[in-house]
């Protein structure tokens, strides 16, 4: 069971953070269709905040591995 | 995949296939969003 | 508008480690896509 426990959190949490990913995508795309100059100033904060947690992604995935191995 | 199912019981390795499965999916395709999007950031930026 | 990231993971990164995928038996991406992708969205701009 606690293989199992450990792999449901992790997927939760890579979930959670693509679920994140999923509506900062939306908004950047929606930012770009309105054609505002405010809304390009934000989306680099909203790119910057998606590629932060694409790595955030990457490092639980190689946390999962490790401890799938180990385990 | 054997060793795997020994450990996780049949059904819970589906699941966490089926997990891992639409995650790397989802993965590739906002991956594939986020250099899309600064891509055409830096255009929109180009050509304000 | 362009601190941008860079830093930006490989088109071509696989999530899952090989031995991961192996161990659950799946099986596994360029940039041409993302310049087709983007002139795409611009244009309609």
């Amino acid at each position: 069971p606690a293989m199992w426990e450990n792999l449901d959190r992790n997927f939760r949490q890579v979930q959670s953070v693509l679920d994140r990913n999923r509506s900062l995508i939306q908004q950047v795309n929606d930012n770009h269709q309105s054609r505002m100059a405010d809304n390009m100033s934000k989306n680099v904060a909203l790119i910057q905040e998606l590629n932060g947690n694409i790595s955030k992604v990457v490092n639980m995935y190689s946390d999962l591995n490790t401890s799938f191995s180990s385990g | 995949p054997d060793d795997v199912v020994g450990i996780l019981g049949q059904k819970r390795f589906w699941r966490a296939r089926k997990a891992i499965a639409n995650q790397q999916r989802v993965f590739a395709v906002q991956l594939f969003e986020l250099h899309r999007l600064i891509k055409v950031q830096k255009l929109i930026a180009a050509s304000p | 508008w362009e601190g941008l990231p860079s830093d930006l993971a490989s088109l071509s990164y696989s999530l899952i480690p090989p031995n991961l995928a192996m161990a659950f038996s799946i099986t596994p991406s360029t940039i041409q896509d993302v310049n087709r992708a983007s002139e795409t969205t611009l244009s309609s701009l």
